[in-house]
């Protein structure tokens, strides 16, 4: 009895370090998120998922770089440095909002507050109540989450509520799918909207933690300035950002995106030229959660 | 006798230079490199320093001015009135001087008489017009060539070189450009007059260009576009170079074709197919 206890634990684990060993890269096969926890805002409405404390890889591994070439043949392979070295960061719990902010949100904090935005594209057909607002400048996007009792998120943040712990490249994993985000070669044949789409659209491309649109539809602001140098230094534990940098940072991708823009690890920063821009809110979880 | 055969010399002599192409009439080219965008003004400079080295002085070339907005405002109004084939080189943005702020003047401005007047830009780095921080957005294209509708997104498109691109521009190789020529949009008088690198690798059929040039034929209004791409090192000013010597003062008749020089043999065609 005892010989065969033995026998089954050690297939058993053999059988666990072999799903271990084909989990590592499962490329197009989408982890299935675990069930989301969410809450509220009160404020503007907006749906939060949350994002426990703890570890998670940021930044792009040498391996990636690899899988860069292969799959980025045009790009100069330089392109990447400013997300290196990848490294393990701890973040403590937050809650993110799991869509950009609308033209509906945005508009209601105009409306309630006299707020003068500085660039903010308020003209068809970018300001549809349900898509993304465009909000070009961080200020006008500080503002509005400061009326809603939020922050924007730490690029850290950002990350981590869009590629989950295991380093993956894309929210969904680690193949290309131009199925699963708003992105595309402008004809709106692949995603089906000329340009940016409404948000949630896509929710097969959904992150680990539930968060939407992560990659592709807008460019998003987050709260670090920008200093392409920023992860020779960073801090290990809940990084904030560099003291100085050139504009701030910018994640995810836009809606005109196709590849290399829209990988979690890639950031943007000094002068965003024609990209659009918009953002998300993110607070703190209380000790409870 | 001798009146007759010297108004017949006369007339020769008219019906020559009616005839020559205007190979006097040189091209100046003014390079703008005060505000830039999607690439920093120091490197800007330095393409613009290499395109400048580049031409200057070459046949068919006349004055090539690097200066600011409030010189750039006079030239490009000199160089409306003159009604030949001048070239504007941006590096990503278009002063409000010569296309006002927010394209609240769409039609009349500076810069859009310059262009009806048969005149050129060349634009490098961000979108053609878009303007620092959103002056003018997807409107400053769509105004200059009224063309509703027409944009320049899609980044990250791959931008294989042309035949005409392996003859005309060596420098130019296989990259991947962020804010293309969408040539399935042209519309009205406009037409892809030549495309150096294309998504197909050739100008037939394709459906995005850079570098490439579009042509009115009404106008005679051309824009050249090379490399727009977001703070990518690419050899922006080399490239520029090479499209204007190479093909476009030819093309606008301000240096007639060598018969000694290997290029009328590619130029031939590309004339027989316009």
């Amino acid at each position: 009895m005892k010989h065969k206890q033995f026998c089954f634990i050690v297939i058993y684990s053999i059988l666990l370090l072999l799903a271990f060993a084909c989990s590592e890269r499962m490329d197009s096969q989408h982890v299935e998120p675990s069930p989301v926890k969410t809450i509220t805002s009160p404020k503007d409405g907006s749906v939060m998922v949350f994002v426990p404390a703890g570890d998670f890889l940021m930044g792009t591994s040498d391996a990636d770089i690899e899988y860069y070439k292969e799959i980025f043949p045009l790009r100069n392979i330089s392109r990447f440095d400013n997300e290196r070295p990848q490294r393990t960061v701890y973040l403590d719990a937050f809650y993110i909002d799991q869509f950009e902010v609308t033209n509906k949100q945005f508009k209601q904090f105009l409306t309630d507050t006299g707020y003068k935005p500085n660039k903010y594209l308020d003209y068809p057909p970018h300001n549809d109540a349900d898509l993304p607002a465009v909000v070009l400048e961080w200020t006008d996007a500080v503002a509005y989450a400061n009326w809603a009792g939020k922050r924007l998120p730490t690029e850290a943040e950002w990350e981590k509520a869009a590629r989950g712990t295991d380093g993956r490249i894309w929210p969904w994993g680690n193949e290309w799918d131009a199925t699963k985000l708003s992105g595309n070669d402008g004809t709106g044949l692949i995603d089906g909207y000329k340009l940016t789409a409404p948000i949630g659209q896509f929710p097969q491309g959904a992150s680990p933690y539930g968060a939407h649109d992560m990659a592709g539809n807008l460019w998003e602001w987050v709260a670090d300035l920008y200093d392409p140098d920023y992860y020779d230094y960073a801090p290990n534990t809940n990084p904030m950002g560099p003291e100085t940098g050139d504009g701030h940072v910018l994640k995810g991708g836009g809606w005109a995106e196709n590849l290399d823009f829209t990988r979690c690890a890639n950031r943007f920063g000094g002068n965003p030229g024609s990209l659009l821009r918009g953002f998300r809110c993110a607070m703190d979880a209380p000790s409870e959660d | 006798m001798r009146i007759v055969i010297c108004a017949i010399c006369v007339l020769c002599t008219i019906a020559i230079m009616l005839c020559t192409p205007n190979a006097d009439a040189q091209v100046d080219v003014f390079v703008y490199t005060e505000t830039t965008q999607w690439i920093g003004q120091a490197a800007a400079q330095a393409e613009a320093d290499i395109l400048i080295d580049m031409i200057t002085g070459k046949n068919g070339i006349g004055e090539v001015v690097n200066e600011g907005a409030g010189a750039l405002e006079e030239w490009t109004k000199n160089h409306t009135k003159k009604k030949e084939n001048h070239i504007i080189v941006l590096f990503g943005d278009i002063p409000p001087v010569i296309y006002p702020q927010g394209n609240a003047k769409p039609e009349g401005s500076i810069a859009e008489e310059y262009l009806d007047a048969g005149n050129t830009f060349a634009n490098t780095a961000d979108y053609f017009f878009w303007g620092l921080q959103n002056r003018n957005a997807e409107g400053g294209l769509q105004n200059m060539m009224d063309i509703p509708g027409i944009l320049q997104w899609d980044d990250d498109t791959p931008m294989k070189v042309t035949p005409e691109g392996k003859e005309l521009t060596p420098t130019l190789k296989d990259y991947a450009v962020d804010r293309p020529f969408h040539v399935d949009q042209l519309a009205n008088d406009w037409e892809l007059e030549i495309a150096f690198a294309t998504n197909t690798g050739e100008a037939e059929g394709s459906t995005r260009c850079d570098p490439c040039i579009l042509r009115n034929t009404k106008t005679e209004a051309r824009l050249i576009q090379a490399y727009q791409t977001a703070n990518q090192d690419d050899p922006k000013g080399e490239v520029l170079a090479e499209i204007i010597l190479n093909y476009y003062i030819e093309a606008v008749g301000a240096q007639a074709v060598d018969p000694a020089n290997k290029l009328p043999t590619l130029w031939g065609d590309i004339k027989s197919r316009r």
